[in-house]
């Protein structure tokens, strides 16, 4: 047996090493972040992060150039598009209530009948659209969709019953595990108070 | 530097895109520790007004003071059931107006003059007053009911329904269906509203100002609106049919809990509903108007209407006896049953229950000498509204007495009746029908015969006296009993009966001479 310096065979393999690495790298990343969220990663996110309202608080779609003036109520929450500026959603504030307002850049908004098309492209089941006087400057032509799950359409300014008309916003309501028809009254209210540019 | 920095953030979902992997448009609330806050959401503001299902009617037959009528005619034809509150003239005016409107406009498409009509003993005609819901029948079963229709292929028949009483007020529904060549060419309803305190009587749409039609309107326009999934908050005013509306307002009934009740039909056309896909109601629609919501809406008789309701007394109309009553024997069969030789403390005070109890009048030509003997009797004869007349003093004929002696026999009774009734009676009846121009003279009343004798003093059997007094009476016959033989007291609830089921109503010898008595001469039947 000879004295001296043992060399150690190194027994792991490469899959432990890599393992190992990729948790090193995890670890490192969610410190990163945990340290940069506020600081860094929050700003940037911005109003993209869901809000909930402290008093009843205008909100207008899209933040610059707006296209529509929600009143968002008190406990409601509300959030812009994380990627697209021209979106924002509010929720009732048991969350159960989702209603999505998209607008379009630049005033190049489509016709209600074509916003229509637009919007009904994501939903099956879709009814017979029909037009109908929000309040007053404000028509909304909209259907029921899914089996009557979702209200989708498009809002404008009053035309009469001409859906050629211009759009100012498609607006999609859903419901998680109720029925839409037990929130039509509380879309209604949310609707009259909205005002279009 | 923001902006940029976003540019750059956006630049992540296109390379997700790219790698084929969707990511979500909005950070889903779990992430951010934004907790479920409980909330219920909202109801339509404004919307008390509900939507019901009609309002049941209500059985009226032991409720006292309200009596049921029927109709049956063969020759108009026609057939009306109905309720009066005796003692309600502005009542039985507005609900006996609406059967000769009924029938008068039969007169002109049969061609044929109402009159009176009396059927075959058997006809079943003594079951009266509203079969309970009937006016919410198939109009097509109204008109095939033996009880509610016409047997022929043209005629009109009339329904009713009870559907409040209390306090004063009672509210009955009448509708009319009229059939041409066995097609029913109409098909109305209104429902009456009557105050027997005040003893006024309107239409259902006198409950409601001028404002409430435009209301009504808008609310029915709102609420259907909304079943079929609108959403808009406004109520945008439309113009009212007038002809649908007013069948509304006229249809009006209050619910006990004073909620107004009114029934929209099919068919109703509105730009409104047109614009969310409703070319036309499908379906009739039963809407509820609380007191509260409509308290602006209401006449003054509306008002008066709900405070009784809310006062929740029951039914409580000052009685009146039959024989006070007005009876159009124009309308009905009317047969008078007289009865002779009385008072009997032995039968008299049964007949006289039975009358009651029929809610029944009857004419008792009484002596003189049992007058005096049993003033109680005439007394209760009196005040339950039986007319009380003259039959002699001590039942001579006086065909075969001399002048004094008539004039004693006539003019003692007289002083008697007036005596325990404060009436002078207006009428005779000469006793065995003997009367001559002298007898007239002397006496100065018109002597009251008859066209119906029973001879019930010959002692028949008691179903051969119920068949001779009501087998063979025609409407104004004057039936000749004797209220002192023990078949004649058996059998008058039969011969009552017996007249009802024939269609008869059992009447006074005033209200079979339409309210005024003849002055002079021989009358045996008011035909």
């Amino acid at each position: 047996m000879t004295s001296g310096t043992k060399l150690i065979a190194d027994e792991r393999g490469a899959a432990g090493k890599a393992f190992l690495i990729f948790l090193g790298a995890v670890v490192l990343v969610g410190v990163a972040g945990y340290a940069l969220w506020k600081p860094v990663l929050l700003p940037l996110v911005g109003e993209a992060i869901p809000e909930r309202m402290e008093s009843d608080t205008s909100f207008v779609v899209p933040a610059e150039s707006p296209a529509i003036t929600l009143n968002v109520p008190k406990d409601w929450v509300a959030q812009r598009g994380l990627f697209n500026k021209e979106k924002a959603m509010v929720q009732s504030p048991d969350l159960v209530l989702q209603i999505e307002i998209e607008t379009w850049p630049g005033g190049k908004a489509p016709s209600l009948e074509g916003a229509m098309a637009e919007v009904s492209e994501n939903y099956v089941d879709t009814e017979e659209p029909r037009i109908e006087v929000l309040k007053e400057g404000v028509v909304f032509y909209y259907t029921f969709a899914n089996g009557s799950e979702a209200l989708i359409g498009a809002v404008g300014p009053d035309a009469g019953e001409d859906t050629s008309a211009k759009a100012s916003a498609l607006l999609t309501a859903t419901v998680t595990g109720e029925e839409i028809e037990n929130y039509l009254p509380t879309l209604s209210m949310f609707f009259s108070e909205m005002k279009i540019q | 530097m923001i902006k940029a920095t976003i540019k750059r953030v956006a630049l992540v979902p296109l390379v997700f895109s790219l790698l084929g992997v969707s990511i979500p448009t909005f950070v889903p609330t779990s992430w951010v520790n934004i907790e479920p806050i409980s909330w219920e959401p909202l109801a339509w503001p404004g919307m008390d007004v509900t939507v019901e299902s009609k309002p049941e009617p209500i059985d009226v037959t032991s409720v006292e003071g309200i009596i049921g009528q029927r109709i049956l005619n063969l020759n108009t034809p026609v057939q009306a059931r109905y309720v009066t509150v005796p003692g309600s003239e502005a009542l039985n005016f507005a609900t006996v107006n609406v059967i000769k409107t009924a029938i008068a406009d039969q007169e002109v498409v049969s061609g044929v003059a109402y009159q009176p009509e009396a059927h075959s003993p058997g006809a079943g005609l003594g079951d009266r007053g509203c079969v309970v819901g009937s006016t919410d029948w198939d109009s097509t079963d109204i008109i095939d009911d033996q009880r509610l229709g016409v047997s022929s292929s043209s005629g009109v028949a009339v329904v009713c329904d009870v559907f409040y009483a209390g306090g004063s007020v009672l509210a009955q529904k009448l509708r009319t269906v009229t059939i041409d060549n066995k097609v029913v060419v109409k098909d109305s309803s209104v429902v009456v509203y009557h105050d027997v305190n005040s003893d006024a009587s309107l239409l259902a749409n006198e409950l409601w100002n001028d404002d409430a039609a435009q209301y009504l309107w808008d609310a029915f326009i709102a609420v259907v609106k909304r079943d079929a999934g609108a959403i808009g908050l406004t109520w945008v005013s439309s113009t009212p049919d007038e002809e649908i509306i007013a069948q509304v307002l006229n249809g009006t009934i209050v619910r006990p809990d004073a909620t107004l009740i009114v029934t929209f039909p099919p068919g109703v056309v509105d730009p409104e509903l047109q614009a969310v896909g409703i070319e036309a109601t499908e379906s009739e629609m039963t809407i509820g108007f609380p007191e509260q919501i409509v308290s602006q809406l209401l006449s003054d008789f509306g008002k008066h209407v709900l405070e009784t309701v809310r006062s929740g007394v029951s039914f409580q109309p000052t009685y009146v006896w039959a024989g006070n009553a007005d009876v159009d024997c124009r309308l009905h069969a009317c047969v008078a049953l007289t009865y002779d030789d009385g008072p009997s403390p032995e039968y008299t005070p049964g007949i006289l229950d039975a009358f009651a109890a029929n809610h029944a009048s009857a004419t008792f030509f009484v002596l003189g000498s049992e007058t005096v003997a049993n003033p109680e009797i005439v007394a209760r004869a009196h005040n339950e509204g039986h007319l009380v007349h003259n039959h002699s003093w001590s039942h001579k004929e006086l065909t075969k007495i001399s002048a004094g002696e008539i004039a004693s026999e006539i003019n003692q009774t007289n002083t008697a009746l007036y005596d325990v009734t404060g009436v002078v009676p207006t009428t005779f009846r000469p006793p065995y029908g003997s009367v001559n121009e002298k007898i007239l003279s002397i006496a100065n009343m018109p002597a009251i015969l008859w066209d119906v004798d029973t001879n019930d003093w010959q002692g028949p059997e008691e179903d051969v006296l119920i068949e001779r007094a009501v087998n063979h009476a025609v409407p104004g016959s004057i039936v000749l009993q004797h209220d002192v033989h023990a078949n004649t007291a058996n059998t008058v609830w039969e011969v009552i009966a017996g007249m009802r089921d024939r269609g008869f109503m059992v009447v006074n010898l005033e209200q079979l001479f339409g309210g005024e008595m003849p002055t002079s001469g021989v009358i045996s039947n008011a035909y």
